[in-house]
Order: structure tokens, then sequence, then C-alpha cells
């Protein structure tokens, strides 16, 4: 336990891994056992993140550090550490991976072992991803998550499966193949991969440019922008249910905070040329995504629709060089990654009893699945940040912030607000209520314990997050603040005017 | 020349340097020997007795290369710790063929002794070519690596596609030397000199003096298109997706891990005695060879629906991965060679895992096997398929496997230079060859057998035999270890690289 007690976030990382290596060496048709194991690790390092999340005082500096040489030749080091919002991040990580255990549990019933093994490499990589102060060991974590969940919407998918993981994986590894070579060339200027040498490095502001736009577009494809989204509606619809929970939860917020870590903190001056145009598309996003989430079919594409909206308003969040704003951001990306999955679950439910995924199918659920019914209004009413839930703090704070420094932009994201609510309100009514669509309604059955036993602690999260945010964000607050000094440093330093006639 | 230096050979330290490659000639004319003179019964002996003899050379070599430094002989042959390196690989490149050669050749019928001796002088013939430093020693380091390739693709005189393609690789090769005695001859006749340390000393006096003459480029161009056949650079490429469909697999191996990597470090030799002075065309000229070349085999192997085919086209790409560095031979020679050396090692690893799984897929009887007959093959073969997949993921580059340690070093090297629109482009080339390197993953893994595919049903469960395992395990060990940790392997290629050429 010493080791535990000293290296922490290590075991938090590496113990998924463990537990991926001591799955493979059980046979494939024990597969409770299997499924037993991979909850066990997952509860085990939601736990351990628990108790970082205790023992982190929220400074806003890196905190639980650990370092050790990994590649000396190159200046690589294996360097691991958080503040306040990545805790959080890492926590959300490990909760929903645990939940997508139970979510699986009867969805997933051909290969078992290789679903775990790869979910639990999938975790370990999310986790790393969030604790990671190396650059180069960030990319690598970065990485490690794509493989796994090409696996899992492959094998586990549904409709074009095969085409659809391909196209995730080459979406996404375009983007980040040119983050690489950014990262080498910043690692060439700044002479390593530490992360907190690179904030306090001066990169050139030709340079920043370049490095900005290609980390902006590896993130920006990953959150995502509107105009990079293509992949995110086919992959998240066609994911079996974990997949699609940690896709829309987690990975997505993974592109978040590589802007929230990287680029922008890193690049304030390209921040400053770029900022109105990623602001437009964020604006974009907001209303674009509820609009396109409005007019959907099927009701999986329409919750993937809904994350881009919502992440649409993280991006604006972040943009707004604000640190309400930017708080607002953090406290959105949680409310959105429970708020989403769970919905993202209880269409996997919904779905999973129905076979089919077109509204145009359901009307009158309620009737036969009246606690399913009840948990999907309830999350509903949280995605359109219904005050006393999770989505509303982020929202709000994120509005409050905007509004100061991007009054424009901020006056748009409402109405995407509102088209959000209608969206939202719509498919409640269309798949819950009216008459029963078909007779076949009437063979369903409601949800029972294993589905209840994930669904409220999510919701009861929800409300807790909602009620009191600051419990939340105490220690985020330091880590926003200092997101946004490290950010703004140019727009502080020179009016813009005077800057580009440099 | 040889005559002047005559009195000044260290013949102790010729004798000593040059041991390793002396070990294997004997070998190979002791195995030669025993062929004519015994009867070709198919006995173990001469693949056990070419297995010690290259064994004893690494360990010979290895002891070696702590010592090797400024020594060269008669000034034909360099032994610098490049060499020694590139001997070393050479040397587990021929080891892996004999292993996967044996089941192989039992499988086919056809056993026969001389095959072992062939392999054998090839393998001198590379190590000829890695330490070579004159022209006339590369051509003569060429010309036995080839001759003995192009009989022992042919070697199975049963099959047509084998003699065809022996034959056109015979022809290239020829037409290839000819281009390359062309530039010899050139420059010679516009410096005097053979030898690459005094030729780089006499092209930079001439380069200083402003004295560069169109002879003296002419020769240079042909000499790098003879390399550039050599290596399989675009567009002088053609003869290579045929000599490799259409050789014994295991010789195909061998050309991927050994042949080419020899090529590779005698160009890069080459390149660093005169990229100097031939300036920035030799920049320009390196630049678009390695574009066109990465551009060649992405595409073409798009194409492709044989696996091996696939992996020779992707062979090509590769060498235009290892052209990124050539443009920085001039400015920075140490970064250039450790990034080539690097990826040619992490290459021969994974080409050798990749094609030794083709090979034991191949049915008894030759079948090609193509990526519709892999459908469904994680079920059958779980173990052999997923060492394929991840010799294809590191093939393509994916953290945290070898192959992207590999490409990372190219793309630093080429990044330092200022080539940045280079990386972007072998960025964008790596999601295109994502693209066909996951495809067998995915009919692997997301497909399920199909009917249609009845007739297929060797899948060569004779030729998974004890060595070829080996061979699998080594190279699936080295991608994943040396991925994760490429501290050590790093330390050997920094300490080996540069030439000691100027």
């Amino acid at each position: 336990m010493n080791f535990v007690d000293t290296h922490l976030l290590t075991s938090i990382v590496f113990l998924p891994v463990a537990a991926a290596l001591a799955i493979l060496a059980v046979p494939a048709r024990w597969k409770t056992m299997i499924r037993l194991v991979s909850l066990a690790a997952i509860a085990a390092a939601l736990a351990l993140c628990a108790v970082a999340f205790a023992r982190i005082d929220g400074t806003g500096d890196f905190e639980l550090l650990e370092l050790v040489p990994w590649i000396p030749a190159i200046g690589a080091s294996y360097r691991l550490g958080v503040d306040g919002t990545s805790m959080l991040l890492m926590l959300l990580s490990a909760f929903l991976s645990a939940v997508s255990v139970v979510a699986s549990w009867n969805e997933i019933q051909t290969r078992v072992k290789e679903f775990h093994v790869l979910l639990l490499v999938l975790c370990a990589g999310m986790l790393g991803t969030f604790a990671a102060l190396d650059v180069l060991l960030f990319y690598v974590f970065w990485e490690v998550t794509l493989i796994p969940m090409y696996f899992i919407v492959g094998i586990w998918g549904s409709g074009d499966r095969i085409g659809i993981a391909i196209k995730f994986v080459l979406f996404t590894m375009a983007g980040s193949l040119l983050m690489l070579a950014a990262i080498i060339y910043a690692a060439g200027a700044a002479g390593s991969f530490d992360l907190v040498a690179w904030y306090s490095h001066r990169f050139g502001i030709a340079q920043q440019m370049w490095l900005f736009a290609a980390m902006a577009l590896a993130f920006g494809i990953k959150v995502p922008a509107i105009g990079l989204h293509s992949w995110l509606p086919d992959t998240h619809a066609e994911a079996p249910t974990a997949g699609s929970i940690l896709l829309a939860g987690v990975l997505i917020k993974m592109g978040a905070y590589g802007f929230y870590r990287f680029a922008m903190p890193l690049f304030p001056g390209a921040v400053v040329a770029f900022s109105q145009l990623l602001l437009v598309l964020a604006v974009t996003g907001v209303v674009v995504g509820a609009l396109l989430a409005l007019i959907q079919p099927d009701i999986k594409r329409l919750v993937a629709f809904s994350s881009v909206s919502h992440m649409g308003f993280v991006l604006l969040g972040l943009l707004a060089l604000d640190a309400d704003a930017a708080g607002g951001s953090i406290l959105l990306m949680i409310g959105h990654g429970l708020t989403t999955g769970a919905l993202f679950l209880l269409v996997g439910m919904l779905c999973g009893r129905r076979r089919s995924r077109m509204i145009a199918d359901y009307g009158g659920s309620a009737k036969q699945l009246p606690l399913l019914a009840t948990f999907f209004v309830f999350m509903s009413l949280s995605s359109m940040g219904l005050p006393g839930l999770a989505n509303f703090g982020g929202e709000f704070l994120i509005l409050l912030g905007s509004f100061q420094t991007r009054t424009a932009f901020a006056a748009v994201a409402v109405a995407g607000m509102v088209l959000m609510a209608a969206c939202m309100l719509w498919t409640v009514q269309r798949v819950f209520f009216g008459r029963l669509a078909s007779e076949k309604e009437r063979l369903v059955f409601d949800i029972g314990f294993r589905e209840c036993a994930m669904l409220v602690p999510i919701a009861a999260i929800i409300v807790a997050v909602g009620v009191w945010p600051q419990a939340v964000m105490s220690k985020a607050w330091r880590s926003a603040e200092a997101f946004v000094k490290l950010s703004k440093r140019v727009e502080m330093v020179v009016p813009v005017s005077k800057y580009e006639q440099k | 020349m040889i005559i002047e230096h005559f009195g000044q050979i260290d013949w102790v330290s010729l004798f000593r340097f040059s041991m390793p490659m002396i070990v294997v000639f004997a070998t190979a004319a002791v195995i030669v020997a025993g062929a004519a003179l015994g009867d070709d019964d198919a006995s173990l002996v001469y693949p056990v007795l070419a297995l010690l003899g290259l064994a004893i050379s690494f360990a010979l070599a290895w002891h070696l290369w702590p010592m090797a430094g400024k020594g060269s002989a008669l000034e034909l042959l360099s032994f610098d710790r490049v060499a020694l390196l590139g001997w070393m690989i050479v040397l587990v490149a021929a080891a892996c063929t004999i292993a996967l050669s044996v089941p192989y050749l039992s499988a086919q019928g056809y056993v026969r002794p001389e095959y072992y001796g062939l392999i054998l002088f090839a393998t001198f013939g590379m190590g000829v070519l890695a330490a070579a430093a004159d022209l006339i020693t590369i051509l003569l380091g060429l010309e036995t690596t080839s001759v003995s390739i192009y009989a022992l693709t042919g070697f199975l005189r049963g099959r047509p596609l084998g003699v065809e393609a022996a034959l056109k690789y015979f022809v290239m090769g020829a037409f290839a030397t000819a281009f390359y005695v062309m530039g010899v001859a050139f420059l010679f006749g516009s410096t005097g000199i053979t030898e690459l340390g005094l030729l780089a000393a006499r092209a930079g006096e001439m380069s200083s003096a402003g004295d560069i003459g169109s002879f003296f480029m002419f020769g240079v161009a042909m000499a790098a298109i003879g390399f550039a056949f050599k290596v399989a650079a675009a567009p002088f490429h053609a003869w290579l997706p045929d000599a490799y469909d259409g050789a014994p697999t295991p010789i195909t191996a061998f050309m991927a891990a050994g042949a080419k990597a020899a090529a590779v470090l005698a160009f890069l030799r080459f390149s660093t005695a005169v990229a100097g002075a031939a300036g920035v065309a030799w920049h320009h000229a390196m630049w678009a060879l390695s574009l066109a070349t990465m551009l060649v085999g992405n595409l073409a192997a798009l194409r492709q629906k044989n696996v091996k085919r696939m992996l020779a086209y992707s062979c090509i790409a590769h060498a235009g991965y290892l052209l990124v560095a050539f443009p920085s031979v001039a400015a920075d020679s140490y970064a250039a060679t450790k990034a080539v050396a690097f990826y040619v090692i992490a290459y021969a690893l994974m080409a050798l895992g990749a094609f030794a799984v083709v090979m034991a897929l191949g049915s008894d009887h030759n079948e090609p096997v193509d990526v519709g007959h892999l459908a469904g093959l994680s079920r059958r073969r779980p173990y052999i398929a997923a060492l394929f997949a991840l010799f294809l993921v590191s093939l393509a580059g994916f953290p945290p496997t070898l192959g992207f340690v590999g490409k990372y070093y190219l793309f630093l090297a080429a990044v330092k230079n200022g080539d940045i629109w280079l990386v972007v482009a072998a960025a964008m080339n790596s999601v295109v060859a994502a693209y066909y390197y996951l495809r067998p993953v995915a009919a692997m893994y997301f497909r399920e057998r199909k009917d249609g595919l009845a007739g297929y049903t060797a899948e060569g469960a004779a030729i998974l035999s004890p060595p070829v395992v080996a061979v699998l395990v080594i190279c699936a060990m080295a991608v994943v270890v040396f991925g994760l940790f490429p501290g050590n392997l790093m330390a050997l290629v920094h300490a080996s690289a540069p030439f000691n050429v100027p």
C-alpha cells in the first residue's frame, strides 16, 4: 500500500491495465468472473480517484506530482500531476467506466473477455490523458484511447459498424498526427516535453499560429467543433451502449481538455488571432447542433447531436477568457458527461427492449415503462439545463462570464439553449406520452434492479452537482483562474491592434 | 589509393573488425560445399549450421561494437558503429528468415541446402553494403546482395510467379546497377576519387571554391537514382511489388527487413558524403522523392486485396517515410542518421513479424491470402490474429508501439531541419496508411467467415511450427517493449551515429 500511497496517480492509471492483464489469463467462458474483475478494478480506480481528489488542495498548481525518466534521449519523462480540473475529469472517467461495465453486463454477450480487456485499456488511456503533464506522454495516452474504441465500435457496434469504426479512427488520427508534428516542433523550441516548462516558454508569434492551428484542429475534431463533427453522430449512434457512454461522457471531453490544458494557455498570442473564428464555430455548434438534434428521426443520433450543442457551450466558456465562464465549462463538462452518459444508457435500455431506435416507432411508452420514463424525463430536464440539475450551473456560469466578454456570441448561444429544451421536450413527448404506438409496447418490461442501481447514483450525483456545485468546483476554481491568466497573457499586456502591427 | 595506404594498414584491427563478416562468409562456403559434396537429404544440419554462424557473428559484432570508431579497412570498408549496427540488424533479419524458411521449405517439399548458403551470401553482401566506404565497395555490396536474392526469389522453380518475379527483379536490378555505375563514372571523372571520405572532402573544397560542375551533379544524380531503385523509391519502385509478391514469403521478409536496411544505410552514407556539396538541389530532390514515394506506396496499397501485395506496397511507403529524413542530411547528419537507423530497426522487426504472419496464414499450396480470407480469423486463430493486429497497428504508427517511436524520430529530424510541410505530408500519408492497415484488422475482428470462401481451407496449420512461433514472439515482444520503453534502443542508436564519413 505504501507504493499506492506515494504513487497515487500511477496506481489509478495502471490499475485498469493490471486488471486487463489479469483478465487475459481468465478463460473466456467465465463471463461473470470477467465482468466482476473488470468492475472491481474500475471501482477501485474510482475509489483511488476519490482519495486523490480529497488529497489535493486545489491551489491551481499541479499536485500529486510523479516524475520518472522515460526516454531520456529525447527529453520525455513519465510526468504525472493533476489540478482540480483534471482530477474532476478523472473522477468522471472512472465513474462512467464503471457505469459502462454495468451497462454492458447483459448487452454484451459475445466475446466478453475481449470487450472487458479493451474497455479497461480504454479506461487507462482516458485516465492517463488527464493525468499526464509530459506532452509526449499525453499524446501517447491520447492515442491509446483510439484503438480500443475502434474495436468496441467495430465488433459490438450496429449498422455499418465497420465503416464507422474506420471513419472514427481516420478522423481522429488526421488531427492527432498534425498535433504530433506540432508537439515535435514545440518540444524542439522549448527544449523538453515538460508542460510546465512550455507554459513559461515564449513561443514566437508565427510559431504560435501554426502550433495552435495544428492542436486546435486535433482537439476541434475530438470536441467536436461544428464542421469537424461528422464522425460523431455515426460513431455515437452505432457504438454499443458502453461505447456511446464513454464517447459522449469522456472522449469528447478530452478535446475540450486539450484546449483547456494545452492549446489555449500555451499559445495565448494565437488565441487572440483565432478566437473570433473559434467563437463562431462554438456558437454555430450550439445552435446548429441543437437544430440538427431536433430533426433526427433516430433517438440515439438525437442524443449524439445534443452533445455537439453542449460542447459548443463548453468551447464558448473557454474562449470567453473569463474565470467564471471557464469554471462553467468545467462544470458543464462534468454535468454533460453525467447527463448524456445517462441518456445513452437509457436509450440503450429502451432500444434493447424494442429493437428500434426510430422515434416514430415509439409512443406512450410511459404507460409500460414508468420508471424508465421517469429517469428519461429527469435526464432530459438536466440536459436542457433545468435549475437544480447538473447542466444548469455550468451553462449559467458560461453565459454569465461570456456576456461580459463576448456579449454577441453569448446572446446567440442562449437561442441554442431554447432549441435544446424544445428538442428534448419534444422527444420525451413523442416517445413516452400520447397513444401507444403499437401493440408491441405491451410486451416490454420496466427497468429492474441492476438498471436502477446504475441510474439512481447518476441521478443523485446530478442533483448534488445541480444543487451544490461549489462542492464540485471548490478545487477547480483556481485551476480555471490559472487557465484564464495563462490564456489571456497577450490580451493583458498589449492591446490587440498594436499587437497585430508587430 | 590502396597501394598508397598499404604500409599504414593496421592489419590486426582490420582482421578483427572483419571477423563477423568472415564468419558468415565461411559458414556460407561450408554450406555450399556441403551441398555439393553431401546428399540432399532433408536434414536440419544446414539451417542449424547457418544459424550458428549468424549467432557467432552477432556475438562478435556485439563485442566489437563499443570499440568501433574511426577504423577503416583499405579505405574500402568503414567499421564504424553504424556499420556494425546495420550488420546486426541484417543478422537478425537473416536469422529470422532462416527460422521461417525451415518449415516453409518442408511444406513446399523443396528442401535444398543451397538456399541457406544463398541467404548467408546475401547477408554478407548486406554487411558489405552497410559498411561500404567506397563507391566501388558499395557496388560490390549491392551486387552480392542482389544476385543472391535474385536466385532466392525464383528459388521455388515450380512456381511460375516466383520465376517471373525473379526475372523482373533481375532485369530491373541490372538497370539500377547501370545507373549507379554511370553515376560512379561521372563522380570519378569529376573528382578523381571513389572513396567516400575523400570524396566528401574534395566535394567540400569544390563547393567552397564554387566549382561544383554539372559532371559532379550528374554523377550524384545517377548514383542516387541507382540507390532509389534499390530502396524502391518512386518512381523507381516498379519492381518491388512483383518481386515481393512472387518471392517465397520468408525471402520477402528478408528483403523488407535486411536488404532494405542495408540499402538505406548505404544510401544514407553516400548522402552524407555528397549532400553538402550538392546543396539545395539535393534537398529538393530528396524532398520530392520522399513525397512521391509515400504517395505512390500508400495510394497503391489502398487498392490491394492481397495481403502480401498490400504489405509490399506499404514497404514502398515506408521507404518514403525513411526518405523524410534525407533532406536534412546536409544540415544535421547526426539527427538524420539516428532517425534512419532507428526506423530501419523498427521497420525490420515489424516487417519480419508481419510477413511471418502472412507465411503462417498462407496454405501449403501458396494460395494468396486475401483480406477477405481473413474474415473471422480472430475466432479461429486468436493468437495469430492478435499478433497480426499488433504488427499492423505498429506499421500504421500508433503509440505505444515501436512504429510510433520510429516515426517520431524521423519527423523530429525533418522538423529540426525546417521541412515542416514534408512532415505534414507524411502525417497525412500515415492517415491513408491507417486505412489499409486497419482493413485486415477489421476483417479479422469485425467480420464473420463467409461461406463464399469455403475453398480456402489451409491457413497453414503445418507452417505454425516452433521456429515461426519464436520469430513471431520475438518480434512482437520487441515491438511492444521498445515501443513502451525505447530508451535503451535509442541509446544504442545514439551511440552508433553518425557515420564516419566526412
